[in-house]
């Protein structure tokens, strides 16, 4: 293995067990995205400061550690190594997140997580039942629910303000991004004034990229992954829009190219049904009301999307948001009744 | 919606930016490039100096790429030794810490021990599907052994390949192997990711891929090289999303992240015919490190 990333494993030992020699046989090389150093020199969240991830073995071939490894200009590892170190140190908590370590050097950073073993939601989706669906997407957004309201209080300083969110405010830059992507003036003003209606809601740290692959289950419980966005986003309900979009697409992947999220959200099916029963019980949950849950949806979207723009991630992956932005705000333009379309709310 | 990724100058609110959004923008992801993953192989490589590394032509990423790494890289586009070298592309430009010279992998012009690394990726690329294995083995055995004189003692070679580029019938793991392999092979050819999209996979051969792994490893033994890696590359060099060392555990391990249950590929894995289920290869191969100095003896002094 390279001595340069030899030191900072050595750096990150837990147990001491990666001070010794690591053998060529026991580093796989996964999700490779980004070389490291990368070709493009700018510092930020960009893709192409994504790095690679190495799975390292046991003596026995078993997984023992999951490291993230991203070039020193990416700004979200060490953010995250900071959310795992203090979940883990909770007593409640714990057993959501891995026991972690960083290290870092001039070229590369590096987070070493204990493997956490389990099977991953995403494999399990598209073969549930709809009753088991909703019961399971319904424990995972009780653990989401419980992480971010703790979070609250171990990581203070991720609190971007004591107030609440006004969120229009923070919705202004993602709108800003979208109309230099050219969406078009009505629709932009469609969109400013369902946000607007939402008002302020109450602050809470979201995990950012809450979705079927960022979850495990094992020995009875649910377990979260990938904590590199949290509390990016403090408004509540946006983990539980990107979370039912995403289980939604995983559960019907072909309808992804015949027609958008929203669309299969506001049809007559069974499983929408599902999905819009559990964004209100969720809303419930958290204390919102209808125009606040429209508007949190309103907010997701138009964020995800510019999000993906302003990390340098091709057209083919944010396209095909930026058209459900369409649809959401010619939706907005057609309809006055736009919480009971969409959501479901009498 | 228009172009991507950058905004027409510092906006300061959507209805602004909505009249300058007519404004023409960059092509798509212009700014990233999955090519340079490809170099990230260096990061489990085995190597204590990066000053100077031999970037042979292969069809591979651009020299930029090592450049980042490698204090100095020579780039040996390939002049014809007799091979058909028609597809060998050129222009790779020079820059500051990048020479580019023209010859032969068989006659490298350089030095003795000049590299700490040699990186010959896409190997094989240049040859074709159509020549012998034993004229491809005489062809390997020449490079391997230039690249063994030019590296340095505790140097680097790293050879990728694509099954496809090997021709022939398997030899050597016993007509038992290769007959399970022929039948298990047709059907891994339905369970393989992704390698449709690879651009050299196409027409693979899939039992030869028991032999080349073993092949290779043993024409880079005979070269003298002291120790040998072997690895697969998922779904292929041009895109190494995995690099997975070429042990059963490894791939096991490997395989049950990929899908949600056991399924065809995890059994053959396990039955350890898991060269069939990968469209690239990857070695490591390494010379002798350089022995240490004897510790200067003590001379006892007498009475």
């Amino acid at each position: 293995m390279n001595p340069k990333l030899r030191q900072l494993l050595a750096a990150c030992s837990v147990e001491g067990d990666l001070v010794r020699p690591i053998r060529w046989s026991e580093a796989l090389i996964l999700q490779n995205y980004g070389a490291i150093p990368p070709a493009v020199g700018k510092h930020g969240f960009y893709v192409w400061n994504r790095g690679f991830n190495l799975l390292l073995l046991g003596r026995r071939g078993e997984p023992r550690y999951f490291c993230k490894c991203r070039p020193a200009a990416d700004q979200n590892l060490g953010r995250e190594t900071a959310v795992l170190r203090a979940l883990n140190r909770d007593p409640e908590l714990s057993g959501v997140a891995p026991r972690t370590r960083g290290a870092r050097s001039e070229e590369l950073q590096l987070q070493v997580s204990e493997f956490v073993p389990g099977r991953p939601y995403a494999f399990s989706v598209p073969r549930l039942g709809e009753s088991q669906w909703a019961a399971s997407m319904r424990d995972i957004l009780t653990v989401a629910r419980r992480v971010s309201t703790r979070a609250a209080a171990l990581l203070p300083d991720f609190l971007a303000g004591p107030g609440p969110v006004v969120l229009h405010e923070v919705a202004a830059p993602c709108l800003t991004e979208l109309a230099s992507a050219g969406l078009g003036e009505d629709q932009l003003r469609a969109l400013d004034a369902a946000i607007r209606r939402a008002g302020t809601l109450p602050r809470l740290l979201q995990h950012g990229d809450l979705w079927p692959a960022n979850i495990l289950w094992h020995q009875g419980s649910w377990r979260l992954l990938d904590f590199e966005s949290f509390g990016r986003v403090q408004v509540p309900l946006y983990d539980v829009h990107h979370f039912v979009r995403t289980c939604g697409s995983l559960r019907r992947p072909r309808s992804e190219a015949t027609g958008g999220w929203l669309d299969r959200l506001a049809s007559r099916d069974r499983e929408a049904a599902l999905c819009r029963e559990t964004i209100r019980r969720e809303a419930g949950e958290l204390g919102l009301n209808a125009a606040q849950a429209l508007g949190v949806l309103l907010y997701y979207l138009v964020d995800i999307t510019a999000q993906f723009r302003l990390r340098g991630v091709p057209r083919s992956f944010w396209g095909p948001l930026a058209l459900e932005v369409q649809r959401a705000a010619d939706t907005l333009n057609a309809s006055a009744r736009v919480e009971e379309v969409l959501l479901g709310w009498p | 919606m228009g172009g991507p990724a950058q905004t027409a100058g510092p906006v300061t609110s959507w209805r602004e930016a909505a009249g300058v959004a007519a404004q023409p923008e960059p092509e798509d992801g212009a700014a990233w490039t999955t090519d340079h993953t490809r170099s990230n192989w260096l990061w489990v490589a085995d190597l204590t100096r990066w000053d100077r590394a031999l970037d042979i032509q292969g069809g591979g990423v651009p020299a930029t790429a090592w450049g980042r790494h490698f204090g100095f890289v020579h780039h040996l586009e390939l002049a014809s030794a007799g091979l058909d070298f028609a597809r060998v592309p050129s222009g790779e430009a020079e820059t500051a810490n990048i020479a580019v010279a023209r010859a032969s992998p068989g006659a490298l012009p350089y030095r003795d021990e000049a590299f700490d690394c040699v990186i010959w990726e896409g190997a094989l690329q240049q040859w074709g599907t159509t020549t012998r294995r034993s004229d491809l083995t005489a062809v390997l055995g020449r490079v391997f052994g230039e690249c063994r004189r030019v590296l340095r003692p505790g140097g680097c070679l790293y050879v990728s390949i694509a099954v496809a580029a090997w021709p022939g019938r398997p030899v050597g793991a016993g007509r038992l192997a290769a007959g399970l392999s022929r039948v298990l092979g047709r059907v891994a050819g339905a369970v393989r990711r992704g390698e449709a999209r690879s651009p050299v996979s196409d027409g693979a051969h899939r039992t030869d891929r028991l032999s080349l792994r073993r092949a290779l490893r043993r024409l880079l033994t005979q070269a003298g090289f002291s120790r040998v890696q072997a690895f697969y590359i998922d779904p292929s060099y041009h895109h190494p999303w995995g690099i997975i060392p070429a042990r059963r555990g490894a791939v096991l391990v490997y395989e049950r992240r990929q899908s949600a249950r056991v399924g065809l590929r995890w059994w053959l894995a396990w039955l350890g015919l898991h060269p069939l289920l990968y469209g690239s290869h990857m070695f490591l191969a390494y010379t002798r490190e350089p022995e240490a100095p004897p510790a200067p003896r003590r001379v006892q002094r007498r009475g």
